[in-house]
């Protein structure tokens, strides 16, 4: 019995549902479309649950370093609070409306994220001075690839000596794009083995590798 | 080789870094605020992108997924601000919705504050669904059924507005303005809509990939996509006077990548001809 709670019926549960989007996706029923859409529903119910789960686990955790006074528990306390005050400022009204929850997004939220984002570009050119140097035969195809692309991407060059930019946007539009294609075919047929595996009951990896 | 050209090719090999980002920064800003109004060379993807828009009849309905990150908005506030004024100057309605993150609800309010809306009516002309959570099961569930979140970001049901009661589902739509595998893989080819990408920088490779085999009709990759869109439009923004900066700090990097690369490759013969 337990067997069959812990194993068969999930797997069959998950390959029944693997057969119906699978076969929704590549022809046209009624029915099937019907069942297809109460199930990818269901999808997004539970994943705005598992986002719920998700807050809970941050609560547990941050809870757990404030009382342990692990490093930086002060900054749990304060993380704690901006939690519930977005959290309550979102809830009120219609998502998202409420003044308390667009000045938090606004005023601290985005101008926060685009600073950081910004100060990126110090680190990135710091790197790259230090790193791009041809110590070896794959560093150097790497350097004179960067070479050639950063004159594609120098808006004045396309601009003012349209032939100069001809190797970089080769290398961006065709050297790289063959590797990219392939990259993408694979991993789509790679999903449609796992759904196979799933279908037909191979794959365990999905109950957390369960025997 | 003269104490003085070591003393040289030393000091080219380890610069201070905080002079390089001092560089950077006056770079960076000074053609911010003093534009130098360099050409700027339109590509093919850029006028695939603005005539795709361009010649869509009018009453044909776009939807766009304008899911931007508030870090990148320094990046896309202009592709976005540009595309959506855009479909508002040729009278195009337009559904937006997001599915990455819920600040792009709130970064989609910014962009759309910059836009002109000449006018047009919330409902009618365009709807603002906002953030739906579920990712790729989400975006399934609304290509569908637009109506399916319920209600918008503004707490309006949305089976009562006039525009979703003309437009049912992913079968009305004439155009996809949006990015992400994602959006191809549950919009564009099952429903077989056209698609405009709109991406960062970074991601311009995986979206060449979808240009070439056709699955997107035209692209706006960076703030040089936003720039060139602008220049196109004959409406040059921020992102214009951007590409000043840019080439700036671009033509210096590549001098610093030629230098660097010659006074290494320098230092290691010499080396080497010393063992």
């Amino acid at each position: 019995m337990s067997n069959i709670l812990r194993r068969e019926l999930p797997m069959t549960l998950a390959a029944a549902i693997v057969l119906i989007l699978f076969t929704d996706y590549y022809f046209k029923n009624d029915i099937l479309r019907t069942t297809a859409n109460t199930l990818v529903n269901w999808a997004v119910v539970a994943s705005a649950t598992a986002a719920g789960v998700g807050v809970l686990n941050v609560l547990i955790r941050t809870t757990r370093n404030i009382q342990k006074r692990e490093s930086y528990w002060y900054l749990d306390i304060w993380m704690l609070i901006m939690m519930v005050v977005v959290a309550v400022g979102g809830v009120i009204g219609a998502y998202g409306t409420s003044i308390l929850y667009t000045w938090v997004m606004q005023n601290i939220y985005l101008a926060i994220d685009a600073t950081i984002f910004s100060m990126v570009v110090f680190d990135i050119t710091a790197a790259f001075y230090r790193t791009f140097r041809v110590r070896s035969i794959d560093a150097a195809i790497l350097v004179i690839s960067a070479f050639f692309v950063m004159i594609y991407n120098v808006p004045l060059m396309g601009g003012l000596f349209p032939d100069s930019i001809a190797i970089g946007s080769w290398v961006v539009n065709i050297a790289s794009v063959g590797p990219t294609r392939a990259l993408t075919a694979v991993t789509a047929i790679g999903l449609i083995g796992f759904a196979i595996r799933i279908l037909l009951m191979k794959d365990k990896s999905i109950f957390g590798g369960v025997d | 080789m003269t104490n003085k050209n070591i003393s040289v090719i030393k000091r080219i090999l380890e610069i201070d870094k905080r002079l390089i980002w001092i560089i950077i920064l006056i770079l960076l800003s000074v053609p911010l605020v003093h534009p130098w109004g360099l050409p700027i060379k339109v590509d093919q993807y850029v006028k695939d992108y603005y005539n795709a828009i361009e010649n869509l009849p009018p009453g044909s309905l776009v939807v766009c997924r304008i899911d931007i990150e508030a870090g990148n908005l320094g990046e896309q506030n202009d592709q976005a601000v540009t595309t959506l004024q855009h479909l508002i100057d040729k009278n195009i309605p337009f559904i937006e919705v997001c599915f990455d993150r819920a600040d792009s609800a709130i970064t989609f309010e910014k962009v759309f504050s910059q836009v002109n809306k000449k006018g047009k009516i919330y409902g009618v002309d365009w709807v603002n669904v906002g953030y739906m959570e579920g990712k790729e099961s989400a975006l399934a569930a609304f290509a569908k059924d637009f109506t399916y979140p319920g209600k918008d970001q503004y707490g309006n049901v949305l089976n009562d507005l006039p525009l979703l009661k003309k437009y049912k589902s992913m079968n009305d739509v004439k155009l996809i303005i949006g990015s992400g595998d994602s959006t191809i893989r549950q919009w564009a080819v099952p429903y077989n809509v056209k698609m405009n990408s709109f991406v960062l920088g970074i991601f311009f490779g995986d979206a060449v990939n979808y240009y070439n085999a056709g699955i997107t009709v035209g692209i706006l990759s960076g703030l040089p996509g936003a720039a060139q869109y602008q220049f196109l439009r004959g409406t040059p923004g921020l992102a214009v006077a951007a590409m000043d900066a840019l080439s700036a700090s671009q033509i210096f990097l590549i001098g610093l990548l030629i230098i660097t690369n010659a006074a290494y490759i320098y230092d290691q013969n010499n080396r080497r001809r010393k063992q």
